[in-house]
C-alpha cells in the first residue's frame, strides 16, 4: 500500500534485478540505451491522429460556452509556448532525484501539478479548463493517446473532488516519507477483483459494495485501512466510470511504454508517426491499434512479438543467412544438402513467422491470448524495429499464407460457380451465345487477374 | 648573354607551341557535325532527323573518343570518302547477288554509320553520366563494325568468310588474342558487330519452327471455348432427360444447333490460320544498326562486360541488356514500330508474364520475360535506383552460370545492399514483387 523511497531498498532492488533473468535483460538494454525521460515516454511519436479527441471535445459544454480555441488559441504562439512550458515543468517534476525512485505518474497528481504550472504561466487554469489544456498537449504531440486516455478518464473525478498531494503523503517520526498508492491503480485492481468474482454478471453496485467493504476487509486481513481520501477517490472514480473509459492506470502503462517504445536498437527517434498505429482497431471497442496493443499485451510480450519479426528479417536476409535443407539418410549415405533459392528462403522465413506466431498461443507467456500477424507488425513499429516507411512492405509479408483476393477474382469465382447453372435455364439459341460471352468474359477476367498462384503448383519451388 | 637570349627564344617558342596545341585541342574537341539518324518520336514511331554528333575526332570521320565506326573487317574509321568507294565496290561485288539491298547507296551507309555512332554515344553517356559508372568512363575505344557477316571466332576474331554468314542480327564480342598471332591478326578488344539485313521469306522461318505459332493460339482458343460448350450440351441433355424431353423437337434443335456451331467455329479457326498466313509480313528482315534500341542493347553488353562477358546469349544477360536499352530509350518497348528496318515483333517490357521454368532455357534468351521482370523493378524501388540495382547486380553474376531464379534474383538482393535507399523495406518489397511474378 505504501511505496517507500528509502535508500535501503536499493540493494534489494539490485539483487532482484540480477537474479531475475528478464529484469537482467532489461538492465542489459539499459546499458546500451539511456532510459527514456518522462517527457520522452509520454511524447507522441507513433500516432498520426488521436482516437480520443473528436470535434465536440474542442467545444464548450453548450454553444455559448467557450471552447478550446477561446482558452488556448492554436494560432497564439505565446499561449502555445506557455502551455508547452507548463508541461515541461510538470515533466521535470517527474524525473527521479538522485538516489530516489522516479515519482509515481498518478493521474490526479499530474492534473494538479499541471493546473498549478498553467497558473504559473498565467494561462487559464480553472478545473473546467484543464481538459482543454490536456487536449492541447495532445495536439502538440507532447503527450500521446496512451497518456491522454487515463488522464481524460480521471479528469471528471479530479474535477469533482480535487487532489491535494499533501493528503497522499505521510512522514513518520524518523523523517521517512511514504506515498499512498495512486487511486486509479487501486481502483482498477479493485474492479479486477470484483470482475473475477462476478464475471460477466458484474454490476456497478458490486464495485460500490467492494469499495464500502474494502476498509473492513483490509482491517480483517491486518492490512492498513483506506484513508478517507482514498475512499473518496475510489467512489469518485466509480461514479465517473473510470473503468469503462479506460483499462489503463497511467503509472503502470507508462512503465510498459518505457520498456517498449523504441526499445529496438534499430529505432529511429526521428521516425514519423504512422496512421496504422492510430487507426481504430476492428472490434477493438473504439481503441486505436496502439491503445489496443497496450491493453492486450505487457511490455515483455510486445517485445517478444517484435522479436518475431526481427527473426523473420534475419532469416530472409541473404546477406545474413543462407538457407538449405539437409536430408539425412539413415542408411549411411552422405547427407543431401539442397540450397534454397532467394525466393524460397523468403517464403520459408514468412511461413516460419506465421508458424511461430501461431505457436505463441501455446506459450504460457501468452496464455489466453491470440497474437496475430497484425500484432507482430504493431509491436515492431512500437519498439521501433520497423520504421514508418517500412510498414507497407512489412504488411505484405502475410501474402505468403494469406494472399489478397482481388474483386475481379471474386467475380470470376461467382461466374464459374453459378454461370453454368444459369445458362441451363436460358433457352437456345440465346443460351449458346450467352455461354460464349460468358466463356470469353471469364477468359478475359482470368487473364486480367492472373497471378503467380501457389508457388508449389509448378513443382519447381520447395516453399 | 647569348644563353639568356636563347632561353628567351626557347620560352617563347614553347609558349607558342603550347598555345597552338591548346587551340588545336579546343578545335579538336569541338568538332560537331549534324547527320541524319533514326530518331524515336514521342508516340513510339520513328523519323529520320538531323542530329548533332559531338566529339568527332575529325571532319567527315565517324570516330569519337569512345567509338570508331568501321566497315566490315577494316580497322580504319569510316569516312565520307570511304563510303563513296564502298558503294562503288559493293555495286561490283554484289552485282549478281539477289541479297544485295539496292537501296544501300552512299546516303544509306552514311545513315547507318551516323546512326550507330549517335546512339552508341547516347548509350555511353547514359552509363557514364546518368548512371555515373566509372567502369564505362574508363572503357577503351570500342570498334563498331557495320555490315559484317563473319561469325565470331574466339581463336581468330573473324571466322572464315564462307562459314555460316550472319544476317539480321548484332552482337558484342569480348577482347581476345588470336591462336596464331600474325602481323595481320593481332589481339583485339571489345567490339560491337552489326550484320547486314537480309530479307528471308517467312515460309523458310516457319518451316524451321517446331510449330506454326498460329496453331498454338488456336489450340488455346479451343481449350477455352469447347469445354464450356460441351458442358452446356451435357447439362441440356441431362435436363431434357430429367424432363423426359429427349425426343422433343426443341431438344433435337438445340443439339443440332450446337453441333453446327462447333463445326462453324472449327471452320473459322481454319480460316484464321490461312488469313494469318496472308496477313503476317511475307519476308523477315532486321537491319540492326538502324534500330536505336538494338544499339543501346549491344552497348549495354559492353558496359556489363567487366563482370559478364558477352560470350553467350542467356536469358539473364540478354534480359539485362534489354533492360538498359529500354531505360536509355525511355520506353519498355524495344524495336517496335520501325517497319522500314525490321519486321520482327520486338519486345515489350510492360507485358505481364509469370515465371515459367522454360524461361531459364537458352532457347528463351531472346524472350522478354527478364526485361519485363526488371522493368517492373522501377515501380518497386524507383526508376533510378532500379537501374543502379540492376547494374550493380552484374558484379554477382556470371554469363554462363547464372539463371533467373537463383542467380539474377540473388544478385539483385546482393546489389540492394549498396544500391537500395531503404534496404530492409526494399528487400521486402522486392521479395513480394518477385513472388507476384511467379518466382
Amino acid at each position: 500500500m505504501f511505496r517507500r523511497s528509502s535508500i535501503f531498498l536499493t540493494p534489494l532492488l539490485i539483487s532482484t534485478l540480477v537474479l531475475n533473468p528478464l529484469a537482467a535483460a532489461t538492465l542489459a538494454l539499459a546499458d546500451e540505451k539511456a532510459p527514456l525521460t518522462f517527457a520522452e515516454t509520454v511524447r507522441n511519436t507513433k500516432e498520426t491522429d488521436s482516437v480520443l479527441i473528436s470535434d465536440t471535445d474542442l467545444q464548450g459544454a453548450d454553444e455559448d460556452s467557450p471552447g478550446l480555441e477561446d482558452y488556448y488559441p492554436s494560432q497564439d504562439a505565446n499561449v502555445q509556448a506557455a502551455v508547452a512550458a507548463a508541461f515541461a515543468a510538470v515533466a521535470k517534476s517527474m524525473e527521479p532525484k538522485e538516489n530516489e525512485l522516479p515519482p509515481e505518474a498518478c493521474e490526479p497528481a499530474l492534473l494538479t501539478r499541471f493546473q498549478s504550472a498553467l497558473a504559473t504561466q498565467g494561462l487559464p487554469a480553472d478545473k473546467t479548463e484543464i481538459r482543454f489544456a490536456l487536449i492541447t498537449l495532445r495536439q502538440k504531440n507532447l503527450i500521446d493517446d496512451v497518456t491522454l486516455m487515463p488522464l481524460l478518464a480521471a479528469y471528471p473525478a479530479w474535477a469533482s473532488i480535487g487532489y491535494d498531494e499533501r493528503e497522499w503523503t505521510r512522514t513518520d517520526s524518523e523523517g521517512r516519507t511514504a506515498f499512498v498508492d495512486c487511486p486509479t491503480d487501486q481502483y482498477l485492481q479493485l474492479v479486477g477483483s470484483v470482475r473475477t468474482e462476478f464475471g460477466r454478471k458484474m454490476k456497478r453496485k458490486n464495485i460500490v459494495q467492494k469499495i464500502n467493504t474494502g476498509a473492513k476487509e483490509k482491517n480483517d486481513a491486518g492490512q492498513p485501512r483506506y484513508l478517507a481520501v482514498q475512499t473518496n477517490w475510489l467512489r469518485a472514480l466509480e461514479k465517473t466510470s473510470y473503468d469503462t473509459n479506460t483499462r489503463f492506470a497511467l503509472n503502470s502503462i507508462l512503465k510498459q511504454v518505457a520498456d517498449t517504445k523504441d526499445a529496438s536498437p534499430r529505432a529511429d527517434p526521428n521516425d514519423k508517426p504512422t496512421k496504422v498505429m492510430s487507426k481504430r482497431k476492428k472490434k477493438g471497442k473504439g481503441l486505436s491499434n496502439r491503445l489496443a496493443l497496450y491493453s492486450m499485451y505487457n511490455s515483455f510480450q510486445i517485445n517478444m512479438l517484435a522479436d518475431e519479426f526481427k527473426k523473420f528479417t534475419e532469416r530472409m536476409d541473404l546477406m545474413s543467412a543462407d538457407a538449405t535443407i539437409v536430408i539425412h539418410y539413415k542408411d549411411g549415405r552422405p547427407d543431401e544438402t539442397i540450397p534454397l533459392s532467394p525466393q524460397e528462403q523468403y517464403r520459408m522465413a514468412a511461413k516460419l513467422l506465421h508458424k511461430d506466431v501461431e505457436e505463441l498461443k501455446l506459450s504460457g507467456i501468452f496464455a489466453g491470448k491470440s497474437p496475430t500477424f497484425d500484432d507482430v507488425i504493431l509491436a515492431s513499429v512500437e519498439t521501433g524495429f520497423l520504421h514508418a516507411s517500412e510498414l507497407d512492405a512489412a504488411m505484405g509479408v502475410d501474402d505468403v499464407w494469406n494472399p489478397a483476393v482481388s474483386g475481379w477474382t471474386k467475380v470470376v469465382t461467382i461466374v464459374k460457380k453459378y454461370g453454368g447453372t444459369v445458362l441451363m435455364l436460358i433457352p437456345n439459341p440465346i443460351s449458346f451465345w450467352a455461354g460464349l460471352a460468358l466463356t470469353l468474359a471469364e477468359t478475359v477476367i482470368t487473364k486480367k487477374t492472373q497471378s503467380a498462384g501457389n508457388p508449389d503448383d509448378n513443382g519447381i519451388s520447395i516453399f | 648573354m647569348k644563353n639568356q637570349n636563347y632561353s628567351k627564344i626557347l620560352k617563347k617558342t614553347l609558349l607558342s607551341a603550347l598555345g597552338a596545341l591548346t587551340i588545336a585541342g579546343l578545335g579538336y574537341a569541338a568538332i560537331s557535325e549534324n547527320y541524319d539518324v533514326v530518331s524515336r518520336k514521342k508516340g513510339g514511331g520513328y523519323e529520320i532527323a538531323s542530329r548533332p554528333i559531338d566529339g568527332l575526332l575529325a571532319r567527315d570521320v565517324f570516330e569519337t573518343d569512345h567509338f570508331r565506326i568501321v566497315w566490315k573487317k577494316e580497322e580504319a574509321a569510316l569516312t565520307l570518302d570511304r563510303i563513296t568507294t564502298i558503294v562503288e565496290e559493293e555495286k561490283t561485288t554484289h552485282k549478281d547477288d539477289p541479297l544485295w539491298n539496292q537501296d544501300r547507296d552512299a546516303d544509306r551507309i552514311r545513315l547507318m554509320a551516323a546512326n550507330a555512332l549517335y546512339h552508341a554515344e547516347l548509350a555511353h553517356q547514359y552509363f557514364a553520366e546518368t548512371l555515373g559508372a566509372n567502369e564505362v568512363k574508363n572503357l577503351e575505344k570500342i570498334i563498331i563494325r557495320l555490315d559484317l557477316t563473319n561469325k565470331y571466332s574466339q581463336f581468330a576474331r573473324f571466322a572464315n568468310d564462307n562459314f555460316q554468314p550472319q544476317f539480321n542480327n548484332a552482337l558484342s564480342i569480348e577482347g581476345g588474342t588470336p591462336l596464331k598471332p600474325s602481323p595481320e591478326a593481332g589481339p583485339w578488344q571489345r567490339e560491337i558487330w552489326f550484320r547486314p539485313e537480309k530479307k528471308i521469306p517467312i515460309s523458310e522461318i516457319l518451316a524451321q519452327l517446331p510449330e506454326n505459332p498460329a496453331n498454338s493460339a488456336i489450340r488455346e482458343a479451343r481449350a477455352e471455348l469447347y469445354p464450356m460448350q460441351i458442358d452446356t450440351a451435357i447439362r441440356n441433355t441431362l435436363y431434357a432427360a430429367f424432363q423426359s424431353n429427349l425426343g422433343s423437337a426443341n431438344y433435337l434443335n438445340d443439339i443440332i444447333r450446337q453441333g453446327g456451331t462447333f463445326l462453324l467455329m472449327e471452320g473459322a479457326f481454319q480460316i484464321v490460320k490461312v488469313v494469318d498466313r496472308v496477313l503476317i509480313p511475307q519476308k523477315f528482315y532486321l537491319d540492326t544498326v538502324m534500330v536505336p534500341e538494338i544499339i543501346y542493347h549491344e552497348f549495354s553488353h559492353i558496359a556489363m562486360s567487366d563482370w559478364m562477358a558477352p560470350d553467350v546469349s542467356t536469358p539473364v544477360n540478354e534480359g539485362m541488356a534489354d533492360f538498359f536499352a529500354a531505360n536509355i530509350a525511355g520506353s519498355p518497348k524495344l524495336a517496335k514500330k520501325i517497319k522500314d528496318f525490321s519486321t520482327s515483333i520486338g519486345k515489350n517490357g510492360k507485358k505481364r508474364q509469370f515465371f515459367n521454368i522454360e524461361y531459364e532455357t537458352l532457347a528463351k534468351a531472346q524472350s522478354d520475360f527478364v526485361l519485363s521482370l526488371l522493368w517492373g523493378l522501377r515501380d518497386v524501388v524507383g526508376e533510378k535506383p532500379a537501374v543502379k540495382l540492376v547494374f550493380g547486380a552484374r558484379k554477382f553474376l556470371t554469363t554462363k552460370d547464372s539463371n533467373i531464379r537463383t542467380g539474377l534474383v540473388g544478385a539483385i538482393f546482393q546489389s540492394c545492399n549498396t544500391a537500395c535507399e531503404a534496404p530492409l523495406k526494399d528487400r521486402m518489397m522486392l521479395h513480394q514483387y518477385f513472388m507476384d511474378r511467379g518466382l
